[in-house]
């Protein structure tokens, strides 16, 4: 720990305040939490704001994030300081900030904001990996501190699924912030694989969640779907194929005539069970090889419960600790879990200066920041 | 502004009150064979007025016209023989016709030479309000002038300001219509019938056409197409851009491309980040790009650097139809700053579930 850094920490017995800002895509994401425990978690596109602004589209573009910055700030100190009446701006320790990976114009901007607010508070920057965030989500303690875990308690070693949009990977969690990614995907993520099916389906986009309802209502037996990479024991994902057989399957279909509900029903069941299969596969591989304690899940696609039931059967019959977000909001990009993250640098006092502070489009998991 | 939404039962209905709107002066958004387009009454200047401010293009581009048949073009440009085996060998079809005016429609829609752009859609329910129109109506993209080029409604009304969607009396909305690229435009008044815009519609000849029963051949295609016609090559700017349907194996090729560059890392879909940059071990960037999940041009325009656009750099694009015009004046653009430009467009068809057509048609700009 370097002396100076540890001089920028104060009341180091007491209660830590961490301001965190996520702005890796189109959605701009402010959230205050008290050492593990999340006080706000304001989400531009998902919470309505009593501002100007509510139901906003998402938008990755620059000025967009820009002109949301100040009022989701806003809103997540006057949520915060319902529940916590010393939430307020001087109380804030430090503000933790994501850095990558994702867009490197949307990261920007909340980069910018945190500098400017740690320069005009006085306090120290945390740079945050995005899908440390998503691997450390599952341990958030709600405002009430209950559900959550100290992260410096789980048992080694752990394995995190992360499964959305934009990535679909497995990551060995061999001790305190010691990552390996075991497994990953070789071309489509997995979230892309629901929304792309969905949209050839007729189901719009983003159309995950529309495909799960509809699979609710289908036989996954009526078609034969293909599930990716069986009987290959690459250590790997792949959705690109499972993505070219329903587009042809559908292609054909429609060809004779417009499919009826219950074909769109039976077709999206019949493709969940074979991404969520090719998903377990990997996992149940992979636990054998490494032999985890614990696996932890997170990313947008483990708002599907569907996933988080295959996953829960998996652990119970392997005697496996399971952890998940408490709350729904937690899976998708938000910023309780950069905040979270913070929390855990903060103790260590790993800070950057705002001078050094960089995006970092492509950071994997690996590459320590 | 009214929305229809056409099916079986209201098509004949959708023709009568379309042309009624058209011959009142007024806009429609109709289908196409490529995408949707903005149509006025190309003889009432009333309308064409309306559709200028509409698409707020500059003075002095053309905007070509549609129309039923050949005999209605007739009467509005002249059909020399060059234009003559076009409309036999290619109409109704992509292809936009360039011939001199007859000055029938109105003239802001002429180039500044005086010819005019003539098109016959392969859109059956638009060929046939057409006919009953018995008229031209301009043919010209339903986006703004820079916006994105749009496959469903949604696209323009996402990317329109209210004001603008107002202007719109008549919505013909069809559903989402398969993402194929925009015409391709020929001038047949000049000695050598030049491609004015590249297309749907190709005259160069390929320098790749096979059939590919596998992943595995796909790759190995990226792989020889790259070694045969980039590396090596690498004083110029090249731009790649895809016409296929999902899951054809566009990220399959482009492993093969990063594979003879000795980029070593994973090649991925770009579709959720958009744009992916690899640095080749030889200084090359490869930039591969993804519009599917696009909202409006505005984003991937803020995450295209300038810096792209140069000498030794290779720009994929998949779904390129979407921010065409973006690119294609991003390129211009490059080509005035003295870069030298070499593009690919690699088509991708389904032959049947394991197996692709893929042909590669190179052209200099």
């Amino acid at each position: 720990m370097n002396k100076n850094n540890a001089d920028k920490r104060r009341n180091k017995t007491e209660n830590c305040y961490i301001l965190g800002i996520d702005t890796s895509c189109d959605d701009t994401s402010v959230a205050i939490t008290r050492n593990n425990q999340v006080l706000a978690n304001v989400v531009s596109s998902q919470d309505d704001l009593h501002m100007s602004f509510g139901g906003v589209v998402p938008d990755i573009a620059r000025n967009a994030h820009r002109e949301r910055l100040p009022k989701v700030i806003e809103e997540a100190f006057s949520r915060a300081a319902k529940i916590d009446k010393s939430v307020k701006p001087e109380a804030i320790n430090a503000v933790a900030v994501t850095v990558g990976p994702g867009l490197a114009i949307a990261l920007g901007v909340g980069i910018e904001g945190a500098i400017n607010f740690a320069d005009k508070y006085s306090i120290p920057l945390i740079s945050v990996n995005h899908m440390e965030g998503h691997l450390l989500s599952a341990l958030a303690a709600n405002n009430k501190g209950a559900k959550g875990m100290d992260y410096r308690n789980l048992k080694y070693p752990a394995l995190g699924v992360l499964i959305s949009g934009g990535h679909t990977e497995l990551v060995l969690i061999n001790n305190w912030r010691n990552y390996q990614i075991v497994a990953e995907t070789m071309d489509d993520a997995m979230g892309e694989a629901y929304d792309k099916v969905a949209r050839m389906l007729g189901l719009g986009f983003p159309g995950a969640k529309a495909l799960t309802e509809m699979a609710k209502q289908g036989d996954p037996t009526k078609f034969s779907i293909p599930v990716p990479l069986k009987g290959d024991k690459r250590e790997a994902f792949s959705y690109s194929g499972l993505k070219t057989a329903l587009y042809y399957l559908v292609k054909k279909m429609k060809e004779a005539k417009p499919l009826t509900r219950q074909q769109i029903a039976d077709i999206a069941a019949g493709f969940q069970v074979s991404a969520v299969t090719h998903l377990l596969d990997r996992i149940t591989m992979l636990t054998a090889k490494y032999k985890p304690n614990t696996i932890l899940l997170g990313g947008g696609v483990v708002s599907n419960a569907y996933v988080r039931k295959r996953v829960r059967d998996f652990c119970k019959q392997k005697k496996l600790e399971l952890k998940y977000a408490y709350t729904k909001k937690m899976f998708v990009d938000n910023a309780a879990m950069i905040a979270l993250v913070g929390y855990y640098k903060y103790l260590e006092a790993d800070f950057t200066e705002t001078d050094k502070i960089d995006r970092s489009p492509r950071l994997t998991l690996t590459q320590f920041i | 502004m009214k929305r229809l939404l056409i099916d079986e039962q209201n098509k004949t209905q959708a023709i009568t009150e379309a042309v009624k709107v058209l011959r009142n002066g007024g806009l429609i958004v109709f289908p196409t064979e490529t995408a949707y387009g903005v149509g006025a009454l190309a003889t009432n200047s009333e309308a064409v007025t309306k559709l200028l401010q509409y698409k707020e293009r500059p003075v002095g581009k053309a905007i070509s016209v549609a129309v039923a048949d050949r005999e209605t073009a007739e009467r509005y440009v002249e059909i020399n023989n060059e234009a003559d085996q076009l409309f036999k060998q290619f109409l109704p079809g992509p292809l936009t016709v360039v011939c001199n005016s007859k000055h029938y429609a109105d003239t802001r829609l002429e180039s500044e030479k005086a010819t005019l752009g003539i098109r016959i859609p392969d859109f059956d329910f638009t060929l046939k309000l057409l006919k009953e129109l018995k008229e031209g109506i301009s043919a010209t993209s339903a986006n703004r002038a820079g916006k994105k080029t749009p496959y469903s409604i949604e696209d323009i009304l996402a990317n329109n300001p209210a004001r603008k969607t107002e202007m719109l009396d008549l919505i013909l909305d069809y559903g989402e219509l398969p993402k194929r690229p925009t015409s391709t435009v020929i001038d047949t008044t000049t000695l050598d019938m030049q491609v004015i815009r590249s297309g749907a519609i190709s005259f160069d000849t390929p320098i790749i056409e096979k059939e590919i029963t596998s992943y595995e051949e796909m790759i190995d295609l990226g792989t020889s197409f790259t070694k045969e016609n980039i590396k090596g090559k690498a004083e110029s700017l090249i731009i790649i851009s895809f016409n296929a349907e999902l899951g054809a194996g566009k990220t399959q090729f482009m492993k093969g491309v990063a594979l003879a560059l000795g980029i070593n890392e994973t090649i991925k879909s770009p579709t959720y980040s958009l744009l992916n940059e690899y640095d080749t071990h030889d200084g090359l960037k490869l930039i591969h790009i993804d519009t599917w999940r696009m909202a409006s041009v505005a984003e991937l325009e803020e995450v295209l650097q300038e810096s792209y656009f140069a000498h030794r750099n290779i720009i994929a694009i998949e779904w390129a139809g979407a921010a065409e015009e973006m690119i294609r004046e991003k390129t211009q653009q490059a080509i005035k700053n003295g870069v030298k430009v070499i593009r690919f467009n690699v088509e991708i068809l389904y032959t049947n579930k394991d197996t692709r057509r893929i042909k590669i048609v190179k052209s200099h700009e």
